[in-house]
């Protein structure tokens, strides 16, 4: 009889494990990676926070307003291309929500950039908004906290705007913010900072 | 769990056997009945755990179906944005010029169909959608690249038609694609839900199985129950624990559904029966700007406009009655900063569910599609430019009005701007179109509000006015609306009145035909033109007929030039005092296959406004100078006649005129001096400066100028000293006022004091009888035309009268004895 009820028993606890890891396995897929990578730094640039920042020769790409102390233009600060890209870059490997692949981003921590703009430590919120009217808000300490990226390339390439371009805000896996893909706005126009 | 209870089988049957007297049988055949107990029991919780993982794999597969259809729902509200936004690009063009602002919105278009691409491809309705579109795109492209390197207005305005079928084609793509995604959507939402209910319920049953077999077990192994307690209790536990596994499953599963409640931009509200709200998701804030916790526990009712509150009622109302997914509906909602914006609602009655026990609101701004979709509406049944009705929406008025029996006579006015096409020609597309806007302006001016303005097409109005006493009344607007154009205009600092010829047709509703009534009130319009233009006609039957015979006429025109049906008559000009003839007047006759000869008023309006002039001016022109030539060589005796041609104003207009006097000339080899060109008044008044100039440059080529029919004009005299005239031909109907009254010929007499004044030569036309020539020879009037001397004659009879008058070096007329004798008396 004891040798009768133990597959019973074996089995039954199988079973269970068996549950068990399903559960465990499907969280794990929905949670970040254990190898998810953070911003790599590719080169320091050479605008920092501080410098004087020229006027764009190129297309305007984002204009900063609001509660920032640089400014090329009035009380605003026009950027193309390649003065964000002066900045220090970064790359960042991360899954694409909507593609639901992994693309590797180039571009500029937005809390880089909130630096360069020379916004004060008063300064709460970031709003920006998209080419296409979609607008979200960041709280400042957010920005700083999540490593957030304003990308100017994937995969090595510039974006256009019919591929989510020219910039884009991206999030490393680790990122909690980055679970959530309304927060990914593309085709940036501008910023706010209040 | 009822379908386990239905399995039927022979080890069940054994159990219950067991269960009956389980120690006896245990203790009687202990080793094969606990082999088969065991098996059973192993094939039991098989069962059971299979059914458990299949109860979970489902709540996970319809979470994700759930959360990928919404991500869908959500990527298509976006993507029709774009081309909603993109075809309101496009319909500016023209005006805002803005090329790279119709290529960001395409391109933006082209992003959002790439991420719904990304998360609905494969599903065959999208990637057909998607294609469809892309095709869509192409065009556009096309067009935007064929404008890029000249984006003049006019060329935008032809590239944005060819972009609007496609643009539009691919908004009812997107359209068709949501309202069948719409539903898949929702359907998922049920389904979601639906299975999780039913899964759980499976969970509770499944354990409670479980504990039963557990006890059955225990029973029939009374005789070891403490070991197979132990086990037992041992079993018990792991499905206690495998129940929590499952309920954190489903909390899990719970709590995703939650995150994409407050994730999605929709507003999902949770109402109980009695109509209080429950609970309002976070996304309220954004779409009506409210705090979620500050409206928990009010009247939902509180936030919809006044006038939807008794619909709004209703559907809680109703989706309360019925289980399941209610329709969409749309009403309009205050947000917190005082403005109205339309909601779409569905409504999911989940009051059943222990989880819910409510109505479930998904509640969607959807202001900008309304906005969009009444904007699309307007722009298919108004015109762009001036706002009025187009012929879609009069033609449907008409049909309407017509429809609607007993309400008097209705009236439909075809109004057509007079020489709308000069105005275009001469000053540029942008003043023809302000001229269109106040015109159309002008007009609703003169309506009542239920009457109906249209803008046909070009420079084509037309009015319906309802319920008219009768034709008296509609010709009063009529009269109206011609006055009211008549108001001048100022244009580029030019001041010119807008003049229009109006067609007017009554139709009696229930007796008339729509499409019958619009032609009648276009034949009429066509009859105010032949008939002068700016004026009103009333329709007529017989203009049907008239209509057709002008455009038969019209066709024959075409080729009247080449086709030698035009031939000059002659009518001598005679020197008053001594009878002899020294100038011809060259008048045209039409020489028609069938209707005969015609004289120039039965054709050549139908010509200047064919734009048919050209070619018969030309061959009248050179023709009489040849003629001229001719007789100067057939009686080299005689000083040569002058002849004279008359110029239409469309012919003045022309910069090429000029040209052709010049190669006349040239051909005839006649004297400039022996070519008189005659004007009417009314021409000289259109353009000053432009005619001036004109007459000024044939002035030069050394023809003499004279004004035909002067004095039946304008009465403005300033313009005989503005353009360099030569000659006055005073009009017959101050020549037939001679000799009957006092007041008339002293009109005669001013004019031809005027003259002199002006140094200017006068020919008196119309003289009928030798008193009228003898009167006018005694005021001093030099020249003179009638029957009295000679009706137009063919070439051949004018040869055969110089020749018989040719006397004395010069063509003296027998009926100069009766000049000379009046004038003795």
């Amino acid at each position: 009889m004891g040798r009768s009820i133990r597959p019973v028993v074996v089995a039954l606890v199988m079973a269970l494990a068996v549950a068990a890891c399903g559960g465990k396995q499907e969280e794990a897929s929905q949670a970040a990676g254990p190898n998810a990578s953070s911003p790599q730094v590719v080169d320091d640039g050479t605008l920092a926070a501080g410098e004087e920042i020229s006027s764009p020769k190129g297309e305007v790409v984002l204009t900063v307003s609001g509660d920032i102390g640089a400014a090329n233009k009035g009380k605003t600060l026009e950027l193309d291309l390649a003065s964000l890209e002066q900045m220090r870059r970064v790359r960042l490997e991360t899954a694409e929500p909507f593609l639901k692949r992994r693309v590797t981003f180039e571009g500029v921590l937005l809390s880089d950039l909130l630096a360069v703009a020379d916004v004060p430590d008063t300064a709460s919120t970031v709003s920006l908004t998209a080419l296409d009217d979609y607008k979200v808000d960041f709280k400042v300490a957010d920005v700083r906290s999540s490593q957030m990226l304003l990308a100017t390339k994937a995969d090595g390439k510039h974006m256009p705007v019919d591929r989510s371009g020219p910039i884009r805000i991206v999030f490393p896996d680790s990122s909690s913010m980055g679970r959530n893909p309304d927060l990914w706005i593309w085709s940036v126009a501008s910023m706010k900072v209040a | 769990m009822t379908g386990l209870l239905r399995r039927p089988g022979p080890a069940r049957g054994r159990t219950r056997t067991g269960t009956a007297d389980p120690g006896r049988v245990l203790r009687r055949r202990r080793g094969p009945l606990q082999l088969a107990l065991g098996g059973v029991l192993v094939v039991l919780i098989l069962v059971v755990e299979a059914l458990i993982l299949q109860a979970y794999v489902n709540i996970s597969r319809t979470t994700a179906i759930f959360k990928d259809e919404s991500y869908v729902a959500g990527a298509l509200v976006n993507v029709q944005r774009e081309a909603l936004l993109l075809n309101v690009e496009i319909e500016e063009l023209p005006t805002s010029r803005d090329l790279r602002g119709a290529q960001v919105r395409r391109a933006l278009l082209a992003n959002q169909l790439n991420q719904l691409r990304g998360l609905g491809g494969g599903d065959a309705m999208v990637d057909a959608t998607i294609m469809g579109v892309d095709g869509d795109l192409r065009l556009i492209d096309q067009a935007l690249a064929r404008a890029r390197p000249a984006p003049t207005a006019a060329r935008l305005r032809a590239e944005a038609e060819r972009m609007r079928p496609a643009i539009r084609r691919a908004i009812v793509r997107l359209k068709q694609l949501y309202d069948a995604k719409e539903q898949g959507f929702f359907g998922a939402l049920s389904t979601a839900l639906n299975t999780r209910r039913s899964s759980e319920r499976l969970l509770v049953g499944l354990s409670g199985l479980v504990l039963i077999v557990g006890l059955a077990l225990a029973l029939s192994l009374r005789q070891r129950v403490r070991k197979d307690f132990a086990r037992a209790y041992q079993a018990l536990t792991a499905e206690v624990e495998e129940r929590k596994a499952a309920e954190r499953a489903v909390r899990a599963s719970e709590e995703r559904f939650r995150s994409l409640v407050q994730n999605s931009s929709d507003v999902i509200s949770i109402v109980d029966a009695d109509g209080g709200v429950r609970y309002h998701s976070e996304s309220i804030r954004r779409v009506l700007g409210y705090d979620p916790a500050e409206l928990v526990d009010g009247d939902p009712l509180s936030l919809v406009h006044p006038d939807d509150r008794e619909r709004v009622a209703r559907f809680v109302a109703e989706a309360a009655l019925r289980p399941g997914v209610t329709a969409a509906e749309t009403w309009r909602m205050r947000h917190r900063d005082g403005t109205w914006l339309h909601s779409e609602t569905v409504a999911a009655n989940l009051l059943e569910d222990p989880n819910v026990r409510g109505l479930v609101l998904n509640t969607r701004d959807v202001s900008d599609r309304k906005e969009l979709e009444a904007q699309l509406v307007h722009q298919a049944f108004h015109d762009g430019l001036t706002g009025l009705a187009n012929r879609t929406l009069f033609t449907e008025r008409v049909e309407l009005a017509l429809a609607r029996a007993g309400q008097g006579e209705l009236a439909v006015l075809f109004i057509d701007l007079d020489d709308f096409k000069h105005v275009n020609d001469s000053l540029g597309h942008a003043a023809g179109d302000q001229l269109l806007i106040a015109a159309a302006r002008r007009l609703q001016g003169c309506l009542r509000p239920t009457d109906t303005a249209a803008r046909l097409g070009g420079d084509e109005f037309a009015v319906l006015l309802e319920r008219v006493t009768d034709a008296e009344s509609a010709s009063g607007v009529a009269g109206r609306v011609l006055d009211t154009l008549h108001q001048p205009f100022g244009l580029n600092g030019r001041t010119i009145p807008i003049k229009a010829s109006l067609g007017v047709a009554t139709g009696q509703p229930g007796a008339d035909e729509a499409e019958e009534l619009l032609r009648n009130a276009d034949v009429a319009m066509y009859a105010a033109k032949a008939g002068g233009k700016d004026r009103y006609e009333l329709f007529h039957p017989d203009m049907h007929e008239d209509m057709l015979q002008r455009l038969e006429l019209e066709a024959e025109l075409r080729h009247v030039a080449d086709r030698d049906q035009l031939v000059l008559h002659y009518q001598p000009i005679v020197e008053l005092v001594s009878g002899r003839i020294t100038r011809v007047e060259a008048l045209v006759r039409w020489d028609h296959p069938t209707k005969g000869l015609l004289p120039p008023p039965a054709f050549i309006p139908l010509a200047e406004e064919q734009g048919l002039i050209g070619p018969i001016g030309n061959w009248v022109l050179l023709q009489a100078c040849v003629q001229a030539r001719r007789w100067q060589d057939q009686f080299p005796d005689a000083p040569p006649l002058s002849v004279h041609v008359n110029l239409s104003g469309r012919q003045l207009e022309e910069q090429r005129l000029v040209g052709e006097v010049v190669q006349a000339l040239e051909m005839s080899r006649l004297s400039p001096r022996l070519l008189t060109l005659e004007i009417t008044e009314s021409v000289l008044v259109a353009d000053i400066e432009a005619m001036s100039a004109r007459l000024r440059e044939l002035k030069g080529l050394g023809v003499l100028l004279a004004i035909d029919d002067f004095g039946t004009g304008y009465s403005s005299l300033s313009y005989l000293r503005r353009f360099p005239i030569d000659m006055l031909k005073i009009d017959k109907a101050f020549v037939d006022g001679i000799g009957r009254g006092r007041e008339d010929t002293a009109l005669a007499h001013a004019i031809v004091k005027l003259s002199h004044t002006l140094q200017l030569h006068t020919v008196a036309e119309g003289i009928e009888q030798a008193e009228q020539a003898a009167h006018l020879a005694a005021l001093g009037c030099r020249d003179g035309q009638g029957y009295l001397f000679a009706r137009p004659l063919p070439v051949g009879a004018m040869t055969e009268l110089l020749a018989t008058s040719m006397a004395d070096g010069g063509f003296y007329l027998p009926a100069a004895t009766a000049v000379e004798a009046a004038a003795a008396t």
